[in-house]
């Protein structure tokens, strides 16, 4: 029940819909006032005469005058269960009068126009007894859906307007037939009328699939250039569609090919049409339906193959049709609904967009159905091509926006690439910067390894060789003065260690050479640092004016200061490091008299290569020397080379 | 310390080819009274063949014998004398000549330039299970065993090696506070221990740096493929 009353609601909205368009094109001129030269005839008088054929009709038979009974236009005939047989043929004949204030004008302006006429059969209509139009191709594919427009009296008949119209409708019985109302008058009172009819019902559709078409093959192409599945579903929608849509078209001349093949393809392809917007449907929601997909392929396989016109002859197809288009149509919206369904769940809103306007078409086939059935007024439009035209556009809507989709992503590939590859080329460069620091540190390494190599072997032990001699025999000056070379060679091979930036590294470095040296010298060493910064600048160079600064400073302690204790601190003072030696002998005015001068030119003189400052100030008793290095040199003030002359010892 | 109650004098033998340190070194003995010497070698032939007598529990080596290292001496001497302190004895006491000992398996080092007294005293601090170390040696060990990532290919034996090479939090402590250059009895203050205590944890610290170093000699050669695993 609900079902049905959902179908009606469908009808309904058909025909609501129907109305609006029919009073947009149409009702524009019907409602400018009565037409004085063109009458519409919604009474006629018809009788229906067995035995009839679609043979050409050779002449006009006599008709029982007794026989013609008044009927209403529009005229349906409906279906019928035939006793004779599927191809029993009923002739339908109506006989319509021209109004005589019709015929007062020029015979030749004359036109009968007819919006639709509908059966499997053949249409001949005289005027007057003169046939003046004749049904094309075959039966079956008739042009059906073009309004006849026919001139009532040719110029050279002689004859005057006629008085009354025949139409004859030879037809199928189990068909039944249909006639619109008709409409009789001046050519310029109902050209109008018929032009838009024949542009909305047959060019604009027309024209629609031809252009589809177009589209269709540009996107086989991509398909086989692509293989992707969306692109040739369109591609076989477009035919199909194009296929489809030539039964409204066709008919009014020969058919291109058999009849029976013709009506196979037109309609098959309404499967294919099916088949087809449900895969793309799918397929744009990214999901696979087995169970939905084949059955339904399946079925419109095997249709089509039931159906082929060497096992089932044309009359006979028309006569399933209808039940083919119903089992299509149910399929149709079972598997709309299904893939909405799930199209929902996935959230994907093409897809979604595409299923949803599928089955927002789908009144529209119901429409052309009980069309077909004159189950409606017969002179409505068939929908279903506008149907297929609002889809086109939203698959070709969606093609494109892949398309445009791709081509961006593409160029955000491409942008990619090339990031990547300058990110690559910095890392090569950045890698081959580095190797080459590594290597130029390494030839650095071996060369220090080399010299040091040399000192201990060579200079190192002869010194101590010299000074176990001198120990040996008692010659404490001697000693002492090799004893002195030996700490200043230890030192110098001390600063050419990597201390990596360590400073207090190299203070502890100076304090293990040099600690026992004042402790016996009576001077007793306080040791007070705190972790440090490091100093990037410390190099080599740089580390053996510090250790010779402080050398050369411990050493006036010892020589000069009379000090008994020493203290060693280092302090962070903003961006300077401190280095403090505090003594508690007899103060630097004092000391310096005693001959240190020219070992604090020394240190001065160091200081300053390395951007130091040295300073010497008063302490209580004592004198506390301070060594301020910064943290960060400015600039490389580079260390003049060493003159030779550093030590005190000697002096 | 005074060496009359020893029950036994340290045995001492030395591998020197020059003449004069090694009489140096053997004056600096016998003014020990502490001390005997056991054994003298001019050459890393002799040095080798010295391991054969007898056991000695301070060996004083040269690295740079006439007729090769005196590397392979030490390294001898861990298996043919279990429990022997392998001294190296070296001109400036230098980064490079007593990684290399210590890494060979030297147990100290010893300045040559050293006065006789500091002599008997190395050797005592040696024979007593404890370790000298200078700021620069306490740092490169360090960034040697804080190389935490095992070798390639090394698998869970490499592992399991690592824990047992790793430094624990006191022997860090000592080698940050020699390489800021306090000296051992100040560090002994701080950490609270003796001053004997500082120099056995500096001994430890030698003895994973040599294990390290064979299990570094193991997985270069199992990356070669000359073991099987």
């Amino acid at each position: 029940m609900w079902q049905g009353a959902r179908a009606c609601w469908r009808i309904e909205g058909a025909r609501a819909f129907l109305f609006l368009l029919v009073c947009l094109v149409l009702g524009a001129p019907a409602r400018a006032a009565p037409e004085p030269a063109a009458a519409r005839l919604r009474e006629a008088q018809h009788q229906v005469l067995p035995g009839g054929s679609f043979e050409v009709p050779q002449g006009l038979p006599v008709l029982d005058e007794a026989r013609w009974q008044p009927t209403p236009l529009p005229l349906v005939l409906p279906r019928a269960v035939a006793p004779g047989g599927s191809k029993a043929i009923d002739t339908l004949w109506v006989r319509l009068t021209v109004p005589p204030q019709l015929r007062a004008g020029d015979p030749e302006r004359l036109r009968l126009y007819l919006p639709r006429w509908q059966t499997v059969g053949q249409i001949t209509i005289y005027a007057d007894g003169e046939r003046v139009f004749r049904s094309g191709a075959g039966p079956v594919w008739n042009g059906f859906n073009h309004p006849v427009w026919v001139p009532l009296a040719r110029a050279d008949s002689g004859r005057g307007a006629p008085a009354t119209v025949l139409i004859r409708v030879d037809h199928l019985r189990t068909v039944g037939a249909a006639l619109s109302t008709a409409w009789v008058g001046d050519v310029d009172a109902l050209s109008a009328r018929h032009r838009w009819r024949q542009l909305l019902q047959v060019e604009l559709t027309y024209v629609g699939s031809a252009a589809f078409l177009t589209l269709g093959l540009l996107a086989s192409l991509a398909w086989v250039s692509r293989r992707e599945p969306l692109y040739g579903l369109f591609a076989f929608y477009a035919v199909c569609w194009f296929v489809r849509a030539l039964h409204f078209h066709m008919g009014t001349g020969p058919l291109p090919l058999p009849e029976d093949w013709f009506g196979w393809l037109t309609v098959h392809s309404l499967s294919g049409l099916t088949v087809a917007s449900m895969l793309f449907g799918i397929r744009l929601v990214g999901v696979r339906l087995p169970w939905l997909e084949w059955p339904c392929i399946g079925e419109a396989t095997f249709a089509a193959a039931a159906s082929l016109p060497p096992l089932a002859d044309a009359p006979a197809l028309a006569l399933v049709a209808p039940l083919a288009y119903l089992v299509m149509l149910v399929l149709f919206v079972l598997a709309g609904l299904a893939t909405v369904v799930v199209a929902w769940r996935a959230r994907a809103r093409q897809g979604l967009v595409v299923l949803a306007m599928t089955v927002a078409t789908m009144p529209l086939n119901v429409h052309d159905w009980l069309l077909q059935n004159y189950r409606v007024d017969i002179e409505h439009l068939y929908l279903q091509s506008f149907g297929m035209l609002i889809l086109a556009g939203v698959f070709l809507g969606i093609v494109l926006q892949r398309h445009l989709a791709a081509v961006r992503h593409s160029e955000r590939a491409q942008e990619e690439l090339e990031r990547q590859l300058r990110a690559r080329e910095n890392e090569l460069r950045e890698s081959h910067e580095r190797l080459r620091a590594i290597e130029r540190q390494q030839v650095l390494d071996r060369e220090r390894q080399r010299l040091m190599q040399d000192m201990h072997d060579g200079l190192g032990s002869s010194l101590m060789g010299a000074l176990k001699v001198a120990e040996r025999d008692r010659d404490g000056v001697l000693a002492e003065v090799l004893r002195q070379c030996i700490d200043d060679l230890k030192l110098t091979i001390d600063s050419l260690e990597p201390v990596q930036s360590d400073l207090l590294l190299l203070l502890a470095t100076l304090r293990f050479r040099l600690g026992t040296r004042l402790e016996q010298a009576g001077v007793q060493l306080h040791w007070e640092v705190d972790p440090l910064p490091p100093l990037p600048w410390l190099d080599p160079g740089s580390a053996l004016h510090v250790l010779r600064i402080l050398q050369e400073v411990l050493t006036n302690v010892v020589k000069h200061s009379q000090a008994t204790e020493v203290r060693l601190t280092t302090a962070l003072r903003g961006d300077e490091v401190v280095v403090a030696v505090a003594d508690n002998g007899i103060g630097f005015d004092a000391a310096a008299a005693t001959g240190a001068g020219r070992g604090l030119a020394n240190i001065r003189r160091r200081a300053q290569a390395i951007g130091a400052q040295a300073c010497w100030l008063a302490a209580g008793p004592g004198t506390r020397f301070e060594l301020v290095l910064p943290l960060a040199r400015a600039q490389a003030a580079e260390a003049p080379p060493d003159e030779g002359r550093w030590s005190l010892h000697g002096a | 310390m005074p060496a009359s109650g020893l029950p036994r004098p340290i045995r001492v033998a030395i591998v020197e080819d020059d003449p004069v340190f090694r009489s140096a070194f053997a004056a600096a003995i016998a003014a020990a009274t502490d001390m005997q010497l056991v054994g003298v070698a001019a050459s890393q032939r002799e040095g080798l063949a010295l391991l054969g007598g007898l056991r000695a529990d301070v060996l004083l080596v040269d690295l740079g014998l006439p007729d090769g290292s005196g590397v392979e001496v030490i390294q001898a001497s861990q298996t043919a004398w279990p429990g022997c302190s392998a001294v190296v004895t070296t001109a400036l006491g230098d980064e490079q000549h007593v990684m290399r000992a210590i890494r060979a398996g030297a147990a100290g080092y010893l300045l040559k330039d050293s006065s006789p007294g500091d002599i008997a005293s190395e050797i005592r601090t040696v024979a007593a299970g404890g370790s000298p170390i200078s700021p620069l040696i306490a740092r490169r060990v360090m960034a040697l065993l804080r190389e935490s990532e095992p070798a390639a290919g090394a698998g869970q034996a490499a592992g399991r090696a690592e824990t047992e090479v790793a430094l624990s939090a006191r022997e860090t402590e000592v080698l940050k506070l020699v390489a800021m250059g306090y000296a051992y009895h100040e560090i002994a203050q701080r950490l609270e221990v003796s001053r004997h205590t500082v120099l056995t944890f500096v001994r430890r610290i030698y003895a994973k740096l040599e294990v390290r170093s064979k299990m570094e000699a193991v997985n270069v050669a199992r990356r070669q493929g000359l073991l099987a695993d």
